[in-house]
């Protein structure tokens, strides 16, 4: 894979989803491990590039979005955040989608989703251009952009995301966006994630056997961390742990770009099945249980709180099975320091703690379990928060859990895209040979 | 063994036509054209049928007869304003409406259009009034002038137009006497000589229009002045401004030609004549 690929690859992405706004209607689906959930928003172009009343900047993209259909159904079929089963993931979209569209009284056919899973990977990518009149112009960006060397991230991955994260001009730092400044030499730095490619294709299947057009794809990692930071946080840098069902999403914010994304594929799923093999009860008991009486941080009182454990139907025996809270307790924390343990190995590994902003936010169904704050804490030794995600026009109350970071990220990157440079001309000398060479493929291929 | 419980989801079908249902096209056809279409294919069927066109026709006839012979639409009488009691019965039978009819049916229009070709009336106006009666408001003609031509006398009006005929003169004595071919067309310039005539009127016989070009006013003893084709009135006062001071017409004139105002002739009557040339003859006799 060539620069240039990299660069019309993204600008499809982009041009798919632009179009996709320009229709009006786009329907969010987060394929989580534990829900599928699907948000159809009304979009008012106008709205969502209108300047603001003062003038300055733009107003935020979330303005010009309506939820206008939420739905949320149990997932199916999906398994450390991937598809695992065509058929019923298949079944659970159309649920999710059916019902959002009642609600909404309109049919969407673009299709953004989000996934947890694909094994994510980060590069960060640093592209060089010299300056050619003077003062940066969008075909420098672009040349810069262009230039960025792509590490061999293997056959059977696709990139995601790949987006601009910090230009420098001749030694200055730190610039959003250089256009129109004065310099002789720009770098940038680019953080690419890579996906396996089956997954994309899984995800792309599953939208087209509901007859529904696949036109965006990011990453939950990213999509919550998006929803959940505040925009402090985004701009001093942060991380945000989304604890998902399947697996745990980790993002790294600096400067509101993403710089890191990883997952642990290790989740919520992997306490309920901890609490069924430990008390012996059935999965969904177990799911209950940990929702309505789980906790991380045991204290005298809990010995004595007594959780009457419900009989399965075919268990004859006479009698009440009782255990104490505290025994709960004693299953589910061992395995969510195991999950915290891991995300801290990989944002050390990400050398997070280099990083001047340190804050972590918590999101995620996870996110929910008592005493989380306190074990986060000790275990990530930095300032945690949980954190729900921002509230944007029309989101129903039951959809503002944390839980649905997710997709409420998704909104927002939909609203405010952040892959704008991705618009900007490639310098030509690049482009007219990797045109001819793709029209000659092309003619190998289909003649 | 139970089987495994699945969680709900719609079934493809259902899910796409639940899709197909929300469509903003399908929606409209089903919702809109559909039962639009139904609509014009019943009544396009029904309004074919040639038994349903005659009923229709029926009914509407029918319908329209009930309506038209209600009483509050029938005409009964006749009221003729500006008329006297000749013109009307000649205004009545030119309306030719049977009464009573119906208001719906009468044709106002035709009737004034017949109303005004009667030759005394200049306009007509023809309106249902609110006590059932045709009200027939006309504005009839005034006589000005009798017109003698060759088949008898005429009564003129302003506009030259004959309004009916004169048995004897006598009738309508005061009315100035025009004669002539293309005389009608001139009656304004004829009223205007003979109102200007003043001292004379009473010896004005009538103007005679000449070679249908200028005028001649005859007095009653066969005198007779003649006027230029342009500014007659002015050249006939010019002619009384001479009756006063000389009492020229009172001499013995046959005609006082006026029609080159530049060189006023005079014509003398026969006795005059004989009397210059006696004058005359005595004068060179005493000369010689």
């Amino acid at each position: 894979m060539s620069d240039s690929d990299l660069f019309i690859s993204q600008r499809i992405m982009r041009a798919r989803r632009e179009s996709a706004l320009r229709k009006g209607l786009v329907a969010i689906v987060d394929l989580g491990s534990s829900k599928i959930t699907c948000l159809i928003l009304a979009i008012d172009p106008a709205l969502l590039r209108a300047p603001r009343a003062d003038g300055v900047g733009r107003l935020d993209g979330h303005a010009g979005l309506k939820v206008i259909g939420a739905a949320t159904t149990r997932s199916r079929g999906i398994e450390l955040g991937e598809i695992a089963s065509m058929e019923e993931v298949e079944r659970g979209v159309r649920t999710v989608i059916q019902s959002a569209q009642k609600m909404a009284e309109v049919r969407v056919d673009h299709v953004i989703a989000c996934y947890s899973g694909g094994q994510p990977r980060s590069y960060g990518l640093l592209g060089t251009a010299e300056v050619e009149h003077g003062e940066v112009s969008e075909s420098d960006i672009g040349a810069a952009l262009a230039d960025g060397e792509i590490p061999d991230y293997g056959a059977a991955r696709e990139v995601i995301h790949a987006l601009p994260v910090n230009f420098t001009l001749d030694h200055r730092t730190g610039l959003t966006d250089p256009r129109g400044l004065t310099g002789a030499q720009l770098s940038v730095d680019m953080h690419m994630m890579t996906v396996s490619q089956e997954s994309i294709l899984n995800l792309v299947q599953v939208m087209r056997r509901c007859d529904l057009e696949l036109s965006g794809l990011v990453h939950s990692s990213y999509a919550a961390g998006l929803a959940a930071m505040t925009e402090d946080e985004l701009e001093l840098g942060g991380a945000c742990i989304d604890l998902g069902g399947g697996s745990t999403g980790l993002s790294i914010f600096m400067k509101r770009q993403m710089i890191y994304s990883d997952a642990v594929r290790l989740g919520g799923d992997h306490v309920t099945l901890d609490i069924c093999k430990g008390l012996e009860i059935s999965a969904q008991t177990a799911e209950r249980i940990k929702t309505v009486h789980g906790g991380l941080v045991a204290t005298s009182r809990d010995d004595r709180d007594l959780i009457e454990l419900p009989r399965d139907s075919n268990d004859h025996a006479p009698g009440r099975q009782m255990i104490s809270r505290a025994e709960l307790i004693g299953v589910m924390r061992p395995r969510v320091e195991e999950i915290l343990e891991a995300a801290r190995d990989r944002l050390d590994a990400a050398s997070f703690e280099h990083m001047p902003g340190r804050r972590i936010v918590l999101t995620g169904g996870g996110s929910q379990i008592p005493g989380l704050e306190e074990i986060a804490t000790r275990i990530l030794g930095r300032q945690v928060r949980p954190g729900r995600p921002l509230r944007i026009p029309g989101l129903p109350q039951a959809q503002t859990a944390a839980q649905f970071s997710a997709a409420v990220g998704m909104a927002l990157h939909l609203a405010k895209p952040q892959d704008e440079c991705w618009d900007f001309e490639m310098p030509a000398d690049r482009t007219g040979k990797q045109r001819i060479r793709k029209a000659m493929r092309w003619f190998r291929d289909n003649w | 063994m139970r089987p495994v419980k699945r969680d709900y989801a719609p079934s493809r079908l259902r899910y796409r036509l639940a899709r197909w249902w929300l469509s903003p096209r399908v929606r409209r056809t089903v919702t809109r054209w559909v039962p639009l279409g139904a609509l014009a294919g019943i009544v396009g069927l029904v309004a074919t049928d040639p038994a349903n066109q005659a009923y229709a026709v029926e009914r509407y006839q029918q319908t329209w007869a009930y309506i038209e012979a209600r009483p509050e639409f029938a005409v009964t009488g006749v009221r003729i304003d500006g008329a006297g009691p000749v013109l009307s019965d000649r205004i009545r039978t030119a309306l030719a409406v049977d009464l009573p009819a119906s208001s719906l049916t009468l044709d106002l229009k035709a009737a004034r259009d017949r109303v005004e070709g009667l030759p005394p009336i200049a306009s007509a106006q023809i309106a249902v009034g609110a006590d059932r009666q045709l009200v027939v408001r006309v504005r009839a003609r005034t006589p000005v002038a009798a017109w003698r031509r060759a088949d008898g006398l005429w009564l003129l009006d302003a506009e030259g137009v004959v309004i009916g005929s004169l048995e004897r003169r006598e009738l309508r004595s005061d009315l100035p006497l025009i004669v002539g071919r293309g005389a009608q067309r001139h009656v304004r310039e004829a009223l205007a000589l003979a109102e200007a005539a003043g001292p004379l009127a009473t010896r004005i016989e009538g103007v005679v229009r000449v070679g249908e070009r200028r005028w001649d006013v005859v007095l009653d003893d066969d005198k007779r002045i003649m006027l230029p084709e342009t500014g007659a009135v002015d050249a006939l006062m010019h002619v009384l401004a001479l009756q006063l001071s000389e009492e020229v017409m009172d001499r013995d004139v046959a005609v006082f030609d006026m029609r080159n105002r530049a060189r006023p002739t005079v014509r003398l009557g026969e006795h005059a004549v004989h009397e210059m040339r006696r004058l005359r003859a005595m004068e060179s006799g005493e000369d010689a």
